[in-house]
């Protein structure tokens, strides 16, 4: 799964048991919309149906995603891309508790930042609780959890979300992994050099190998540099 | 998932084919998810399990009554999720336990098909389930 996050052209992309939900999490300034918008670009075209994309409005124009360069920003596959901007957690909620109701459900939603979705004081006052934003996460993620689920039944339907860490890895991670198997991480490797690696917490774990992929921002493109195995376990 | 969700799955589903729960079955529940097996027994057994169905499309949550006096009830999914007290604190918290009682109520009752069926429109389905 994780040739998904790169250019087609450069990798190949196999299609392998994917799990329906994932988390991207890396430090600030480290390409991941980019690598959302890759992701997003190759399930709109590998399946020829709509992705949605969710992010918050400012944020993305102000720093707008590299794209890989051999794709082209007036390709027909944009128009698969629904771009959805939303501002806190309420909005989320909503559009995963309407989930069902949708005639075409969509065959991947990207939620960009999904962390800072959840304002803290908001939270805290919203359930008089000083863990207001970790009790807000627990059931956004779970009623995201069951919206997919279900929406599997019918159909294919993936959700990617991203989310920013300082330091080392995220904190609540004991919170993502309840509700999330599949969670890759990304650490710098020199100046506008990325590691994306894989952690997987669902029952086959074990029995696949960890992969690390290797990219490159440093030019304003998403530059794929190849993928290695990961011997540090 | 691990060894104890594992084992648990297996009880549930054979309850499942047989609508109906053995001695044997309640031991290995007992074993795995402790006290709160026999409370969720009582919750079910007063039929304090609802499944609220959307219509057409067949999405579902439960509602679940608890044990206190003010006969609270909490929304639930029961594999992973329970608005109550307990589920936030204990087990996504501490990890100390597996399931809340209204999440194993929640399985029991639909395993044994004692759940209290509801049927709404998709459209109040999502209403509610916007206020998770």
């Amino acid at each position: 799964m994780i040739e998904s996050f790169f250019d087609g052209n450069q990798v190949e992309i196999l299609e392998t048991h994917v799990d329906p939900i994932t988390l991207l999490s890396g430090p600030p300034c480290c390409g991941k919309t980019s690598l959302l918008f890759q992701f997003a670009y190759n399930c709109a075209s590998q399946s020829n149906a709509n992705v949605v994309f969710m992010c918050n409005r400012s944020r993305l124009q102000s720093k707008r995603p590299y794209l890989s360069q051999s794709i082209d920003p007036s390709s027909h596959v944009f128009k698969l891309i629904q771009m959805k901007y939303v501002e806190d957690d309420e909005e989320i909620k909503k559009y995963f508790a309407a989930f069902h109701q949708h005639d075409k459900i969509p065959t991947a939603v990207v939620v960009d930042d999904f962390g800072d979705l959840f304002d803290d004081r908001t939270c805290q006052e919203r359930y008089t609780n000083p863990r207001g934003r970790d009790l807000a996460m627990v059931r956004t993620l779970a009623l995201c959890y069951n919206a997919i689920t279900h929406a599997n039944k019918k159909s294919p339907c993936k959700l990617l979300l991203s989310d920013t860490h300082l330091g080392n890895s995220t904190r609540l991670l004991y919170i993502y992994k309840r509700w999330i198997s599949s969670i890759f991480t990304v650490k710098g490797d020199g100046p506008g050099s990325f590691l994306l690696r894989n952690k997987n917490y669902s029952r086959s774990c074990g029995l696949g190998k960890t992969r690390i992929a290797k990219y490159s921002i440093a030019l304003k493109d998403l530059v794929f540099e190849g993928i290695t195995d990961d011997n540090e376990q | 998932m691990s060894a104890s969700s594992l084992v648990a799955e297996s009880v549930w589903k054979s309850i499942e084919s047989t609508r109906s729960v053995t001695e044997d079955q309640l031991s290995i529940l007992h074993f795995l998810f402790g006290k709160n097996i026999e409370r969720a027994t009582r919750i079910v057994d007063q039929r304090g399990v609802r499944r609220i169905s959307g219509e057409p499309s067949g999405r579902s949550i439960f509602k679940v009554v608890g044990e206190s006096r003010r006969k609270e009830e909490y929304l639930c999914f029961a594999e992973n999720y329970c608005a109550c007290y307990s589920f936030f604190y204990d087990i996504v918290n501490k990890g100390e336990q597996l399931c809340c009682k209204h999440q194993l109520a929640a399985r029991l009752a639909s395993a044994l098909g004692a759940c209290v069926e509801v049927n709404v429109s998709d459209e109040q389905l999502a209403l509610l389930l916007a206020k998770l």
